[in-house]
């Protein structure tokens, strides 16, 4: 396994795009300044970046990116996520299906499993993950967005973040927390990303090094050959 | 709408069910669970369980109470029991059960309060607060139960 990356930064740095993502029609409400005390004397916090560092190093993320963000004091009403998640939701799952369908494959998702995605329906033990939690920066964004196999990653990751946020004296939020990132729009364990074929994997060589974007690329400069 | 005309709904509608749950496996586990600190299995999941021992719907997942063999598949659903013990969420929750979990949010049933809590998986607040299970599987399957 490749050795993590460790990189510091704000979540909203890398969604620069978001307004023209998502428009209008999503906010983010400030929200109850009491959350600030849940910070102080959190034990993740007093452990330290080596601490998280290594306790990842340490566990199967098979590919993932370890990162940090700051915590933001500022959160989307629960009620509001669960209702603009829902249609989010249905147009991940159709950009997946019309334009990531390589790394569908590539996951090893079956041929049914890629029926029920383009019917609007997420396959057993699939499902999406927010790549940067809202309290620390991330946004209701498509790009915030990875689909994802609930056993083992799914679980794995939210027990890693529980470990932070989750301690003997009860819930609080890090000022730093330490997120362990999925990349691509489908997470494919260890990073086999249009590869070059493999035990039980289609040849394809012709592509190998390619992600899907590159390739969308490369159909729409020659008709899509 | 009943827990069965529901179940039945989703079923139609792509989602995995299970052979019902003995009753004795019912027992034992909600025993257990009150052994080791956690509470008993509320009566309309019970009900749900002599129906599908646990569910897999669109995303949301209802857990069972017996690991099911899956012989296109490496992973195993949690059952409830398990679930507890790897997700112990007792120093926010003493007296609730995680009974499911959905993108990003985690079902629970508060004995405290006799109510189910659908919860942000981040912030640990509620979604929504639901008196029976049937309002939970309307609030999640509402575009399939609606059409029926």
């Amino acid at each position: 396994m490749a050795t993590p990356e460790l990189t510091e930064l704000n979540g909203s740095e890398i969604f620069d795009n978001w307004d023209q993502l998502v428009g209008e029609n999503i906010s983010v409400k400030e929200s109850d300044p009491s959350l600030d005390s849940l910070i102080e004397g959190l034990e993740s916090d007093e452990k330290g970046q080596d601490y998280w560092v290594d306790l990842f190093q340490n566990e199967n993320f098979g590919g993932m990116d370890l990162m940090s963000a700051h915590y933001q004091p500022y959160t989307l009403n629960e009620q509001e996520f669960h209702q603009q998640m829902k249609p989010l939701k249905r147009a991940f799952l159709k950009e997946l299906v019309n334009v990531y369908i390589n790394d569908l494959r590539s996951a090893d998702l079956s041929e049914e499993s890629i029926f029920y995605l383009s019917k609007g329906y997420l396959p057993t033990n699939w499902t999406i993950h927010l790549k940067f939690p809202l309290l620390y920066g991330g946004k209701m964004s498509l790009d915030n967005l990875v689909l994802i196999q609930c056993h083992p990653f799914h679980e794995l990751i939210h027990n890693y973040l529980n470990k932070q946020m989750i301690s003997s004296a009860g819930l609080g939020h890090p000022k730093t927390l330490y997120i362990p990132i999925p990349l691509g729009k489908v997470y494919i364990p260890n990073g086999e990303m249009t590869g070059s074929g493999g035990k039980k994997k289609a040849d394809r060589s012709a592509t190998a090094g390619l992600t899907t974007a590159n390739l969308q690329q490369i159909a729409i400069k020659t008709g899509g050959r | 709408m009943t827990i069965q005309s529901i179940v039945n709904t989703l079923y139609q509608n792509y989602a995995q069910v299970f052979a019902p749950a003995e009753i004795m496996d019912i027992q034992r586990t909600s025993i257990t669970l009150v052994k080791k600190g956690w509470i008993q299995i509320p009566a309309d999941y019970i009900q749900f369980l002599r129906l599908t021992d646990g569910l897999s719907w669109n995303g949301l997942e209802l857990f069972a109470i017996k690991e099911h063999d899956r012989r296109d598949s490496v992973f195993g659903q949690p059952t409830l029991l398990n679930y507890q013990t790897e997700n112990s969420l007792k120093t926010i929750f003493p007296k609730a059960l995680i009974l499911g979990r959905s993108t990003e949010e985690l079902i629970i049933y508060r004995g405290d309060l006799k109510e189910y809590h659908i919860l942000d998986r981040y912030t640990y607040d509620p979604v929504i607060k639901l008196p029976r299970l049937t309002d939970v599987l309307h609030f999640y399957g509402e575009s399939v139960l609606i059409e029926s």
